[in-house]
């Protein structure tokens, strides 16, 4: 969106990536197995960074596919696909700068939804909407930058799955069924789901393209139906270049 | 690599899982209760049912020990819902579990009683039968794009004078597929069941009724009379169906009473690999009357044997062909 927004607008102009990572879950959901559940798979991320002069505004995409298995003795069957999609944008004022560090403090709205097609041999997903609170800072290094960004979802809806397991009702489809039976409202007392993101970046020839390296984590711990815990993280690699003016 | 795995699980919460007998034991009494629909159903205390056979269980004990007391502590349910499989053995606590399917010979239905017959998709199969009579038999409510099908097949047997539905063996499935089939053979909208799933962790936490109707289908309909075979292994979503079609005025119900286990499943599993399901919900009928672990019982009964099935003959189907004579 912020890319689009800059080719529209001459005067400004976006930092573009994408990266290709590694990525790591970890679930232990008591609403669907006594069992924890752990895959690994591959994460994408494209994202765009608006870079003002007195703050930042960005967009991200983040899509994973992975395999999640149980952590059994015996288990009769076999890793199942794991599947996620997150989409957050927000904007973030400076508040202070330390040294030739950014101090900046802002919010913004994320989207996630993440659906395994067997954790406790059953359908499992957790959607997160949410209004976000985000805490960040930007240095700059010889030839680049790393940008780090800690993220508190402080209210939204949140889905699970309902108590039965069994969202069904008549003239619905499974997954209308999970939304509409399974949303409930949450804040940051009753689903404390925290992110981290670390993004260095190294200008390569020029200086519109840089390449990167990030880090990303994720933690989810919410109570209800039953408590679930979900831990996930991601290493990745990939490229920016600057659209629109000032290259 | 390995540290960051380390602090992942940590964080998550993934460390090792207890695998006792007596965790296995404690987590799958909890699970029933508080997510199986049925006790109120079944008359079955299942506070005494923990104390008569949690004392049974030590650490110490074997595999096959254990599965003794877990099939112990969940028979007296007599759910064909409630179903375990512990490292290879099943075990159904349902009254039927020591008999089998096999009392009606489908191959020698197709093959020496119907003219012309056609499978779609392994779930429907029809054809005409002696004197004009239609022959459709739903092998399962597993296919959620039933309608195409049910349409072609109304549409081949729209010049048939009386229809047989053969719902016999019939495994269950989705329960919307089951009422949407229903639906061919209805002239208004007709009211058949009414379901309410667990909500909570007391014994009486139920969602609010939830009501469903057949639904007349006009790309499917048929206006004729109608018999519906079953047998006690006509199940869940074949007990459903049966409820339902036994609403509709031109359909006459004939052959065993449907198994009686109408509510939704779920798996579950247990932390030494084990896995077993229940029901997580009381279906009854439109007047709010439970049929688990009854069935839908037929107007008329008919009994398939052996012996006939052996002479090439099958009872249930002769007794519905003089249903539909004319």
């Amino acid at each position: 969106m912020l890319w689009l927004l800059t080719l529209a607008s001459p005067g400004l102009a976006a930092e573009v990536d994408a990266a290709v990572g590694y990525h790591q879950t970890h679930i232990r959901d008591e609403h669907q197995s006594p069992l924890p559940y752990a895959g690994h798979g591959t994460l994408l991320q494209v994202g765009a960074t608006q870079r003002w002069d007195n703050g930042h505004g960005f967009a991200r995409l983040s899509i994973l596919a992975e395999r999640l298995d149980a952590r059994a003795p015996s288990h009769p069957l076999k890793p199942a696909p794991h599947l996620g999609g997150a989409f957050e944008m927000g904007a973030m004022p400076r508040v202070t700068t330390v040294g030739e560090t950014d101090l900046l403090l802002g919010g913004g709205l994320r989207s996630a939804l993440d659906f395994g097609a067997a954790v406790g041999l059953h359908p499992w997903a957790v959607a997160l909407n949410s209004v976000d609170l985000h805490v960040a800072t930007s240095s700059p290094i010889p030839k680049g930058r790393v940008d780090a960004r800690v993220s508190l979802p402080v209210t939204g809806l949140i889905t699970r799955h309902v108590w039965s397991l069994d969202p069904i009702s008549p003239g619905r489809g499974d997954l209308t069924a999970f939304y509409a039976v399974g949303t409930e409202p949450f804040t940051v007392a009753t689903a404390f789901a925290p992110r981290a993101r670390i993004q260095a970046t190294r200008q390569l020839g020029d200086r519109r393209t840089h390449v990167t390296a990030g880090l990303d984590a994720n933690l989810l711990l919410h109570a209800k139906p039953r408590p679930v815990r979900l831990f996930s993280w991601a290493a990745s690699v990939g490229l920016s270049t600057r659209l629109g003016k000032n290259p | 690599m390995n540290r960051l795995l380390l602090v992942s699980v940590l964080v998550a919460g993934c460390g090792p899982v207890d695998t006792s007998p007596t965790a296995v034991f404690d987590d799958l009494w909890t699970e029933f209760d508080l997510r199986y629909g049925l006790f109120g159903v079944k008359d079955y205390d299942w506070d005494d049912a923990y104390d008569a056979h949690r004392p049974r269980v030590t650490d110490d004990m074997g595999d096959d020990a254990l599965r003794e007391v877990l099939q112990d502590l969940m028979r007296p349910l007599h759910d064909d819902h409630v179903w375990m499989w512990s490292g290879g053995e099943e075990f159904f606590s349902a009254y039927k579990a020591d008999r089998e399917p096999g009392e009606v010979d489908f191959d020698l239905i197709r093959s020496t009683m119907l003219t012309d017959p056609v499978v779609a998709d392994d779930a429907l199969t029809w054809g005409t039968l002696g004197d004009g009579v239609g022959y459709l038999r739903i092998h399962h409510f597993g296919a959620p794009d039933h309608r195409a099908s049910m349409a072609a097949a109304m549409t081949d047997l729209a010049t048939t004078r009386g229809l047989i539905i053969d719902a016999r063996d019939n495994p269950g499935g989705h329960d919307s597929v089951a009422a949407g089939i229903a639906g061919c053979f209805a002239d208004q909208t007709t009211p058949f069941m009414r379901i309410r799933l667990r909500d909570g962790p007391e014994r009486d936490d139920f969602t609010d009724p939830i009501d469903w109707a057949i639904e007349p289908d006009a790309d499917c309909r048929y206006d004729r009379p109608v018999v519906l075979l079953t047998n006690t292994f006509t199940v869940s979503a074949g007990d459903v169906f049966a409820m339902g079609m036994s609403q509709l005025p031109r359909v006459t119900h004939m052959g065993e009473h449907t198994t009686g286990a109408f509510s939704d499943t779920i798996p579950r599993e247990l932390a030494n690999g084990w896995v077993y399901s229940f029901s997580v919900g009381d279906w009854r009928d439109q007047n709010d009357v439970s049929h688990e672990g009854v069935g839908i019982v037929p107007s008329i009964y008919v009994i398939n044997n052996v012996k006939a099935l052996s002479e090439g003959r099958d009872l249930a189907i002769e007794r519905a062909l003089q249903e539909l004579a004319p």
